[in-house]
């Protein structure tokens, strides 16, 4: 059986290495933190990836899913 | 002589703190972030010194040295517009005193001796009174902080 494709969002997520991930981490959370800031670095992740689905995929991947932030938590 | 490069902040001075109580080297990518905070114009790369010093979190060999290095991150953070810088001040000092409490821990743990309520206690007060040296007036954020 054939896998699904994969969604523009999960393709971009599963494209990136570590740093990546770690970069889409940290500038997601900066941007979610700072809503009305104009960064370009985080634009790059606009409508594609949220901190919850890059924590999303650190777990897909089986790796230490880095805590959430006090943001973060329910 | 003056050093007119550099400057120190609340928070640049509780992640040297950090460092100091976490009893182990701080990983290059942290000093870095901690270098560019105490530079007085902020270099161009300073979110991506920033990414590297979360990074360095993620990798830190045990909980002293993930406190100091998330104490760096924080004082690069801190510098980076808009701010506010004072949200970042609270967490590394938080960040401190967690780091000081993990070191006790993992002080007596490699001593094979079990850790006691009155040595972490004393181990979270001598780091209270240090992080109130910087940030007068800080409470610890949490009762399970204060003994």
């Amino acid at each position: 059986m054939s896998r699904p494709p994969l969604t523009a969002a999960r393709e971009l997520l599963a494209a990136l290495d570590r740093a990546g991930l770690r970069r889409a981490l940290w500038f997601l959370r900066r941007q979610a933190a700072r809503p009305n800031e104009a960064n370009p670095a985080a634009a790059q992740y606009d409508g594609l990836a949220t901190a919850s689905s890059v924590r999303a995929e650190y777990r897909r991947r089986g790796w230490k899913v880095p805590p959430p932030t006090r943001e973060e938590r329910p | 002589m003056t050093d007119t490069t550099t400057m120190t902040t609340a928070t640049t001075r509780l992640a040297r703190l950090a460092i100091d109580l976490s009893e182990a080297p701080a990983d290059p990518r942290s000093l870095a972030a901690l270098v560019a905070a105490e530079s007085l114009v902020l270099p161009a790369d300073a979110e991506e010194l920033a990414v590297a010093a979360a990074a360095a979190v993620e990798d830190a060999p045990h909980r002293p040295a993930a406190d100091a290095a998330r104490a760096c991150e924080r004082a690069l953070c801190a510098r980076l517009p808009p701010g506010p810088a004072s949200s970042y001040e609270v967490g590394a000092a938080a960040d401190v005193v967690d780091c000081a409490r993990h070191a006790y821990l993992n002080r007596e743990r490699a001593a094979g001796r079990d850790e006691t309520r009155a040595g972490l206690a004393a181990a979270e007060t001598s780091a209270l009174e240090a992080v109130r040296a910087i940030l007068p007036g800080y409470r610890a954020r949490s009762a399970a902080q204060v003994h």
